[in-house]
């Protein structure tokens, strides 16, 4: 049976409302608009990851996502790559696929993550200056 | 009794709140982008279509009621024979965002508890309200002989909401962004459609 774009019933649920307290609707209101934010921050676990990436490519040019998740380090192959989908989505990392095989892919920085790379770097040789006796 | 006394009183207190905040940011509009005002209903940059989709996605009827008693205490009220004429204006301006969101809501499918909204979903809510407002207030002066052969109003309202959402959103969005901690996407209250 064919469902109508347009029922009384879901109408007046609508604009009635149902049973959802105002506070659960604000939070998931408050919530989707902060993701509109140009300023995306990172989260804690995500900042963890773009390091520890950091050091991998310093390491070695090529990362695999398999590689990362055979990882024990994150709770879960899941949590990784969804953390790794939320720096995707941000910008700072590219998902490659490889031209031999197509089941594999590399996780490559973007000019933006090469540029907070740097930042980092600028700021180690910073506090390593300092730190030196004159 | 006593218990719907009480939620009736909150219902009319929070009416009155989003009329109130509507007439502030109306007001703050017409201080700060007065030179861009097309005529007394249509400016380029309208701040307070913002409040019209974030209201009824939140409050729902209560919002509609608040919009519209908002946009009524600050249209001009030149004289008692333009009373029917300003209660119409001022119904439009609540009922076109209702009809956007009840649209938006089937078309995206976003839950009664608005669990799974996305960015993507307020820019769409954002432009149908945009448009429903510019359709239906328009179509009312079109019909009512009050647009004068004006097409540049309809382009006006549109655009005015549009831009005026907008601003009003990125800078929401970028003070929630440093004050309002992050939670999964998946993990967000309720879940029910």
């Amino acid at each position: 049976m064919m469902t109508s774009f347009v029922t009384a019933e879901s109408g007046m649920k609508w604009i009635m409302g149902d049973k959802t307290p105002i506070y659960v609707r604000l939070f998931n209101m408050l919530s989707a608009i902060r993701d509109l934010s140009p300023f995306n921050v990172l989260t804690a676990d995500e900042e963890l990851l773009l390091g520890d990436l950091v050091v991998r490519w310093h390491e070695a040019p090529s990362i695999t996502i398999s590689d990362l998740m055979q990882d024990g380090r994150y709770s879960s192959q899941s949590t990784a790559y969804r953390r790794l989908i939320a720096l995707r989505d941000k910008g700072l990392i590219t998902l490659r696929v490889d031209d031999q095989d197509k089941r594999v892919k590399f996780v490559e920085p973007t000019s933006f993550a090469q540029d907070y790379m740097e930042r980092i770097g600028q700021s180690l040789t910073m506090l390593m200056r300092a730190d030196k006796p004159a | 009794m006593k218990a719907r006394a009480v939620q009736l009183a909150q219902q009319v207190a929070t009416a009155l709140a989003i009329a109130l905040g509507w007439m502030a940011l109306f007001n703050f509009n017409a201080l700060i982008f007065s030179p861009l005002a097309h005529s007394s209903q249509a400016h380029w940059i309208f701040l307070p279509a913002a409040l019209r989709i974030i209201m009824v996605l939140v409050f729902r009827d209560i919002g509609v009621i608040g919009l519209m008693f908002g946009a009524f205490l600050t249209l001009p009220h030149p004289s008692p024979s333009e009373l029917p004429h300003e209660i119409i204006l001022a119904i439009s301006s609540g009922f076109a965002p209702m009809i956007a969101v009840y649209l938006c809501r089937r078309l995206f499918h976003i839950a009664y508890d608005l669990s799974g909204l996305r960015p993507l979903h307020i820019i769409g809510l954002s432009l149908a309200g945009a448009v429903m407002n510019s359709l239906l207030l328009n179509g009312y002066l079109a019909i009512s002989g009050r647009l004068n052969g004006d097409v540049e109003q309809i382009l006006t309202v549109f655009v005015g909401d549009t831009l005026g959402t907008a601003i009003v959103l990125l800078i929401l969005s970028t003070i929630l962004s440093f004050v309002m901690p992050r939670r999964k996407r998946t993990r967000r209250l309720g879940g029910h459609r």
